[in-house]
C-alpha cells in the first residue's frame, strides 16, 4: 500500500539524508522485479530511523540504494543536500566514507584471509595509503629484473632463460605475497591508534584481537569487528542491515546496547533495517513500515505500535508472539494469503490482495502518505486511524499500474 | 490419568567424540510428554536443544553416543536396531526441520516426496497414495493441491515449502511430532500461519508435539510446558504460566530481560547477558551458567546444582534461585525485584567476579546495582575476571561461539 | 581513553572455536598439517628442483656423450648408478639434465597460464557484464580445440624450419647457437604452446572462484569505503582465490610434464640428444628393445614427481579449506 507522496517528509534543510521517489527495478530473465517503488523518507542528524517489513518488502534494497550500491533506477538521494545519484567516480568514492553499512551475516561480511587490524584499517588506508615495506619493494624489483632478463634470453641461451624465470618467480612471489596479503604495509602510528580506539569502542580487547583472523572469533565478536570497521572512517550515517538477526538472543542485546553507545559517542545517525518489530522499536526514534516495495506507514514507534493505522502494520503486530502467556487468548487470526510476486505487484495498493479492508478504490488508485495528526503518516485509503485531510499536502493521486509513481 | 506417557525420556545424554575430546552436548535430560500436549524446549545455540530432539529420535551421526532411556509408547528407542527405528520414523514419530529450503530435495517433485513416506509405511495402491497426498496438501492449507504435486520446491514460496515439509511429516499420522525451529526462517506473518497450522493438526490428530525454538514468544503462546536448556542441561522446566509467573532460574530471568519487548519504550537499555555460552569440551565444574550468572556464589562454581522440585511440575536447577521469596513475580516486576535484592553484597564478598569498575556500563535507565553487568572474560573461556582468580579453572579452551543460529 | 567503558571486553580464543551444535561436524576440523606424506612430497619436489637448477655443476657425466662400454649396461655397472641406455649414455646424468628441461617446461607453462589466465579469469569474474561475455567466449573458443591439436599447431607455428638444426646447439647452451626462425628455443616454444593451452583452463577456474568470492559482503563493505575496482580485486578477492589457484597449478605442472612427453612421442618435444623425462620415455618406448633401466628410470621419476605434486596440491587446498569451513 503504500504509498507515495511526500507529506511525511520534513523541511529539506533539516534533513541529513533525504530520499525522494526512490525506485529500484531489476531486470531478470523472467521480467522486471519491482523491488522498491516510489519510496521517500528523510532522517535528521542524530536520529535512528527504523525500516521494518518482511522479506521482499525492499528494505534492504532501499538501504543499499541509498549507498548507491548499486545506484537506484530512479530517484534522488540527497545527503546534506547533494544528490548522491548524480555523483560519479572519485567524488562518489570520497563521499562513501561518510556513509557506511553493517551487514546481517557477521562472518561473511569479513574477509577470511585478512587480519582483523587490516580489515578495520582498510577504510583509512584507502585514502591514506601507508608506505610499502622494503621487502615488498625488493620483491617487486626482483620481479622486474627477472622480466627483463627473460626478455633478453629470448635472443640468448638456455642458461639465462632459467635464471630469468627463477628471478621472476622469486620476485613475483615475494611481491605478490606482500601486496596481496597486505604483509608489506606497515601500520602508521596514527592508524594503529585509531584501530585501537575503535576496537576498544566496540568492546574487543585490541591486544588480544590483534593479528587474528575472523574465523577465530565468535559470531557476536565478528559483528563487533564489522561495526568497528564501519566507524573507523567516522561516518555521519550508518545503514544497519539486519545487524542482529543472525545472532543469538543474548548476544543481540549486547550488540543493540553497543550500537546505542556508539551512536552517542560518535554522533551517528542510523538507519536500522530489520524484520523484528520489537528490536526495531527498541532502537528507533521513528519507524517506517514497508510492504512489497512501498512504504505503508511512518511515525514514532509508540504511536504506530499502540495504534497502527495501516492494516498491514496491524496484521504484523498481531502476528508477533509475545513472551507473555496471558496474551495467549488474544491471538488473532493470522493474516491470510501469500506475498504477491514482485514481478507483478498488484495494481493500486500493493497490499490490497490480503487486506481485510480493501475496496474498489484500492484497486485503482495508489494511496499517498497522509498525516493522522499525531506525528504519524499512513498511505491507505481506509486506514484504521483517520487521516486529517486538511493537513495533508496535495499529493498526486496516481492512476493504477504497477510502477506508477 | 494413565501413567503411560506417550514419550518418557530419562537421563538422556549425548556425547560427540571429536579429535579434541568428547563434547557433552546433552546431559541428563528427562521429561515426559502426553498425547495432545506440547512441550516447548527453549535455548540458544550451544544449548543442545537440537541435538536433544535428534537424540530422542535416534537421528544422530556416527560419532555420537546416546545413553539413557527413551520410551516411546513402551518401545525403547535408545539402542534399538536401525531397522526397528525405521519402522518408527515417519509412521509414529516425525520431525519438521528448520530450513524448508534444504529440507526438501530440490530435484524431486513435491508429490514424489510426500508419497515416498506413504509408500514406505502404508499399504496403499498408487491411486490411493496420490489421493492421500492431495488430501494432505489440502489439509495443510496449500491451494490447488493437485497442481502442486507436480511442482518442484523452488516453485513454491518459503511458507508453502514449510507447509509441504509439515505435510510430509504428517503423512503417516505420527503420534509424536518434533518441530525443530519450524518457523525461524520464515516471516512473522507466515510464522503465525504455520504455528496455527501445527496447532490445528495437533488437535485434530491428538499428537504430542515437541517445539524446539529460541523464541520465548513462540513457546509462551503455543506450549503447555516449557523446558529451558543451557549448556546441554535442562535448567528449568515448568508449565508455561508457572514459568513466566514464577521463574526460578537466573538464566530464564536473564533471557527474558534481554529481549526487546513491544511494551517497553524506545531506547530502553537491554540487560545483556555478559560472556559467552560454555565450552562443552571443558564445561565449567559447577553450574554451567555460573560464569555468567549475576547471582553466582562460591558454591555455584564448585558444585553443580541438582534438579529441585518446586511442586506443580516446576523443576529447576539452581542453588540460589530467583523469586524464592515466593512472591508472585510478574514480568513487569521482575526488574523491581532485581533492584531490591542486593546480590552485589554477596558477590563482593567473593573474589570471583572481580572485574574492574566496568559494571557501570553506562546503564542510564537501570540502577547500577542491577546484577547482569557485562563481564570481562579475560581468558575467553567462559570463566570470569580479567585477573583470573587463583583457582582451578579449566584450561583456557575455545568456547562455543555465541553465534549464529 | 574511551568515554564509555566497553560493555564486554571479549578477547578471541587462541584456536578456532567449534560450533557446538554441529559438534559432529567438528570431528573433522582438526588442524591440518601437511602430514607425513605431505612433507615427503615437498622434500622430493625440493630435491628435484635443486637437482635441476644445479645440474651443470653436479658431478655427473655429460648427458649427451656416450661412455665407452656402457651401452646397455644395467644398474650399478662400473660406477654408473643407473647404468647406460642403448647408446651408452649415462642414465643418471640424463635423468638429472632431463629434470631441468621437464621442470622448465612444466613450471614455465603453468606460470604463463596462471599469470595470463588467472588475470583474465579474475577480471572476467569480477567485472561481469561485457568483459565477462567477451572473455568467456574467448576461453570457450580455445577450449573447443582438442588440447593436443592446439599444442601441436602452436609448436608448428613457432618452430624453426626443419633443417636449420637448432637442436644440437641448444643442447649445450652454447652462445653460438643458430637463432631459429622464430627466435625462440624449443623449450620456449613448448612453454608458450603448453601455456596457451593452459590459459583457458586456469581462466575458467579462476573465474568460477572469483564469482563466488566477489559476491561476498566484505567486498561490498570495502566498496562502500570507497575502494576502486582494482583495489577490490587485488586486496579482497585475490587472496581468497589464490589458494585454489595454486593447488590447481601444482597439479597442472604434472600434466604439463606428461604433455611434453606426449609431444616428444610425436616428435615435436625437446629434441634429442637433449634429455627430458618425456623424451627419455619416448625414445625408449619400444619396450622390447629398450634397456629396462633406461625406460623405467624416467618413468619412476615422473611418477614420483606427479604423486608429490598431486598430494601437495591437495594438502594446500585442504589447509585453506579448513579456514573457510569454520565460517
Amino acid at each position: 500500500m503504500a504509498g507515495h507522496g511526500d507529506a511525511h517528509l520534513g523541511p529539506a534543510d533539516e534533513a541529513l539524508l533525504r530520499v525522494e521517489n526512490l525506485h529500484v527495478r531489476f531486470p531478470t530473465g523472467r521480467g522486471t522485479v519491482f523491488a522498491v517503488t516510489d519510496v521517500s523518507l528523510d532522517i535528521r542528524r542524530g536520529e535512528t530511523l527504523g525500516l521494518v517489513g518482511e522479506s521482499g518488502c525492499g528494505k534492504s534494497t532501499t538501504g543499499r540504494a541509498i549507498l548507491q550500491l548499486p545506484p537506484p533506477t530512479e530517484g534522488k538521494v540527497l545527503f546534506e543536500g547533494t544528490d548522491l545519484a548524480a555523483l560519479r567516480g572519485e567524488t562518489l568514492r570520497r563521499v562513501r566514507t561518510r556513509l557506511q553499512m553493517i551487514f546481517q551475516d557477521p562472518i561473511s561480511s569479513l574477509n577470511p584471509n585478512r587480519k582483523v587490524e587490516d580489515i578495520v584499517a582498510e577504510g583509512i588506508r584507502i585514502w591514506d595509503p601507508p608506505p610499502r615495506s622494503p621487502i615488498t619493494l625488493v620483491g617487486m624489483a626482483l620481479a622486474a629484473v627477472g622480466a627483463v632478463v627473460l626478455l633478453l634470453s629470448a635472443f640468448g641461451v638456455l642458461g639465462l632463460f632459467a635464471v630469468g624465470v627463477a628471478l621472476l618467480l622469486a620476485g613475483a612471489a615475494v611481491g605478490l605475497v606482500h601486496v596481496v596479503g597486505g604483509v608489506g604495509q606497515r601500520m602508521t602510528d596514527a592508524e594503529r591508534a585509531k584501530v585501537h580506539e575503535v576496537l576498544e569502542a566496540v568492546g574487543l580487547d585490541p591486544e588480544a584481537a590483534w593479528g587474528r583472523r575472523p574465523h577465530q572469533f565468535s559470531g557476536g565478536q565478528c559483528q563487533r569487528i564489522s561495526i568497528a570497521r564501519s566507524v573507523v572512517t567516522e561516518p555521519d550515517l550508518i545503514i544497519c542491515d539486519e545487524p542482529v538477526s543472525a545472532l543469538d538472543v543474548s548476544v543481540q542485546a549486547q550488540i543493540l546496547n553497543l550500537l546505542e553507545d556508539l551512536k552517542a559517542r560518535y554522533g551517528l545517525t542510523l538507519v536500522f533495517i530489520a524484520h523484528d518489530l520489537a528490536v526495531v522499536k527498541n532502537v528507533s526514534d521513528r519507524v517506517a513500515v514497508m510492504y512489497l516495495g512501498r512504504m505503508c506507514e511512518v511515525g514514532p514507534p509508540e504511536i504506530i505500535y499502540s495504534r497502527p493505522a495501516h492494516p498491514y502494520t496491524d496484521a504484523l503486530l498481531a502476528a508477533i508472539p509475545e513472551p507473555d502467556p496471558d496474551l495467549r487468548h488474544q491471538q488473532r487470526e493470522a493474516l491470510a494469503g501469500e506475498l504477491p510476486s514482485p514481478l507483478a505487484p498488484p495494481s493500486g495498493c500493493h497490499f490490497r490482495t490480503r487486506c481485510p479492508r480493501a475496496q474498489q478504490d484500492c484497486v485503482e488508485v495508489v494511496p499517498i502518505m497522509a498525516p493522522t495528526g499525531d506525528g504519524r503518516f499512513v498511505a491507505c485509503h481506509h486506514p484504521l486511524v483517520d487521516v486529517q485531510v486538511d493537513l495533508a499536502t496535495s499529493g498526486r493521486a496516481a492512476r493504477s499500474g504497477p510502477d506508477q509513481g | 490419568m494413565s501413567t503411560d506417557h506417550l514419550l518418557d525420556v530419562r537421563a538422556i545424554s549425548t556425547t560427540f567424540g571429536t579429535p579434541r575430546g568428547p563434547v557433552r552436548a546433552v546431559e541428563d535430560v528427562s521429561f515426559t510428554l502426553d498425547r495432545g500436549h506440547t512441550l516447548g524446549i527453549v535455548g540458544e545455540s550451544g544449548s543442545g536443544k537440537s541435538v536433544l530432539s535428534r537424540s530422542i529420535m535416534g537421528l544422530v551421526p556416527n560419532n555420537a553416543t546416546v545413553t539413557g532411556s527413551v520410551r516411546f509408547d513402551s518401545f525403547e528407542m535408545v539402542g534399538a536396531s536401525p531397522r526397528a527405528l525405521r519402522k518408527v520414523w515417519g509412521a509414529q514419530m516425525a520431525m519438521v526441520f528448520q530450513d524448508p529450503m534444504t529440507a526438501l530435495n530440490p530435484v524431486q517433485k513435491i508429490g514424489q516426496q510426500i508419497i515416498e513416506s506413504i509408500r514406505e509405511h502404508l499399504d496403499y495402491s498408487g491411486v490411493q497414495q496420490r489421493e492421500a497426498a492431495v488430501a494432505l496438501l489440502r489439509s495443510v492449507g496449500i491451494p490447488e493441491p493437485e497442481r502442486r504435486l507436480s511442482q518442484y520446491p523452488h516453485e513454491l514460496s518459503g511458507g508453502m515449502r514449510q507447509r509441504v515439509v509439515i505435510a510430509i511429516a504428517l503423512a503417516c499420522g505420527p503420534a509424536l511430532l518434533f518441530a525443530d525451529e519450524p518457523t525461524t526462517a520464515l516471516d512473522v506473518t507466515v510464522q503465525a500461519q504455520i504455528l496455527d497450522l501445527l496447532a490445528a493438526q495437533q488437535e485434530e490428530r491428538r499428537m504430542g508435539v515437541v517445539l524446539v525454538t529460541h523464541d520465548l514468544g513462540v513457546v509462551a503462546t503455543r506450549a503447555d510446558d516449557i523446558a529451558v536448556m543451557y549448556g546441554g542441561r535442562i535448567v528449568e522446566k515448568a508449565p508455561t504460566d508457572v514459568l513466566f509467573r514464577e521463574m526460578r532460574h537466573p538464566y530464564t530471568e536473564a533471557l527474558l530481560k534481554s529481549i526487546p519487548r513491544l511494551d517497553l519504550p524506545s531506547h530502553t537499555r537491554l540487560e545483556a547477558i555478559g560472556g559467552r555460552p560454555p565450552d562443552l569440551l571443558h564445561p565449567p565444574r559447577g553450574c554451567r551458567f555460573a560464569p555468567r550468572c549475576p547471582y553466582a556464589r562460591e558454591r555455584c562454581h564448585e558444585v553443580e546444582p541438582p534438579l529441585e522440585d518446586a511442586g506443580d511440575g516446576h523443576l529447576y536447577r539452581c542453588w540460589y534461585p530467583v523469586g524464592i521469596a515466593s512472591e508472585q513475580t510478574t514480568l513487569a516486576s521482575v526488574v523491581e525485584h532485581a533492584q531490591e535484592r542486593e546480590p552485589g553484597d554477596a558477590v563482593a564478598a567473593e573474589p570471583v567476579l572481580d572485574t574492574p569498575a566496568d559494571e557501570a556500563s553506562g546503564a542510564a535507565t537501570d540502577p547500577p546495582s542491577t546484577p547482569p553487568r557485562e563481564v570481562a572474560t579475560g581468558a575467553g573461556d567462559g570463566t570470569t575476571g580479567d585477573a583470573a582468580p587463583a583457582r582451578d579453572d579449566p584450561p583456557p579452551a575455545p568456547p562455543a561461539p555465541e553465534g549464529t543460529r | 581513553m574511551s568515554a564509555l567503558p566497553p560493555d564486554i571486553v571479549d578477547p578471541p580464543t587462541p584456536e578456532a572455536p567449534a560450533e557446538v551444535e554441529d559438534a559432529a561436524a567438528a570431528g573433522g576440523a582438526k588442524r591440518p598439517g601437511l602430514g607425513v606424506i605431505g612433507w615427503l612430497s615437498a622434500a622430493w619436489l625440493i630435491l628435484v628442483a635443486l637437482v635441476a637448477i644445479l645440474a651443470p655443476v653436479l658431478p655427473v657425466d655429460d648427458p649427451t656423450q656416450p661412455v665407452r662400454g656402457l651401452a646397455r649396461q644395467g644398474l650399478m655397472s662400473d660406477g654408473h648408478i643407473l647404468g647406460g641406455d642403448a647408446l651408452g649414455r649415462d642414465v643418471l646424468s640424463r635423468l638429472v639434465f632431463g629434470a631441468r628441461s621437464s621442470l622448465l617446461v612444466g613450471v614455465g607453462s603453468v606460470l604463463l597460464g596462471l599469470v595470463v589466465g588467472g588475470t583474465l579469469g579474475l577480471i572476467s569474474g569480477f567485472r561481469r557484464g561485457r568483459a565477462d561475455t567477451f572473455l568467456s567466449s574467448l576461453f570457450d573458443i580455445l577450449l573447443a580445440f582438442p588440447q593436443l591439436v592446439l599444442a601441436l599447431s602452436l609448436v608448428a607455428f613457432l618452430r624453426p624450419d626443419p633443417g636449420q638444426g637448432s637442436g644440437a646447439a641448444a643442447a649445450t647452451g652454447g652462445a653460438a647457437a643458430e637463432v631459429p626462425k622464430s627466435g625462440l628455443t624449443t623449450i620456449q616454444i613448448l612453454i608458450i604452446a603448453l601455456g596457451v593451452v593452459a590459459i583457458p583452463l586456469l581462466a575458467r577456474i579462476t573465474r568460477a572462484t572469483t564469482l563466488s568470492w566477489a559476491q561476498r559482503e566484505f567486498v561490498l563493505a570495502a566498496r562502500a569505503q570507497g575502494a576502486k575496482n582494482a583495489r577490490l580485486m587485488v586486496r579482497e578477492v585475490l587472496p581468497n582465490v589464490l589458494p585454489a589457484m595454486f593447488s590447481i597449478a601444482l597439479l597442472g605442472v604434472g600434466v604439463a610434464i606428461i604433455a611434453e612427453g606426449g609431444l616428444s612421442i610425436l616428435g615435436v618435444g625437446i629434441e634429442l640428444p637433449t634429455p627430458s623425462w618425456g623424451n627419455m620415455i619416448a625414445e625408449n618406448r619400444n619396450v622390447r628393445n629398450a634397456p629396462t633401466n633406461a625406460l623405467f628410470s624416467p618413468i619412476v621419476a615422473v611418477f614420483l614427481t606427479l604423486m608429490a605434486l598431486n598430494y601437495l596440491g591437495d594438502a594446500v587446498r585442504r589447509k585453506f579449506d579448513v579456514r573457510d569451513s569454520a565460517l
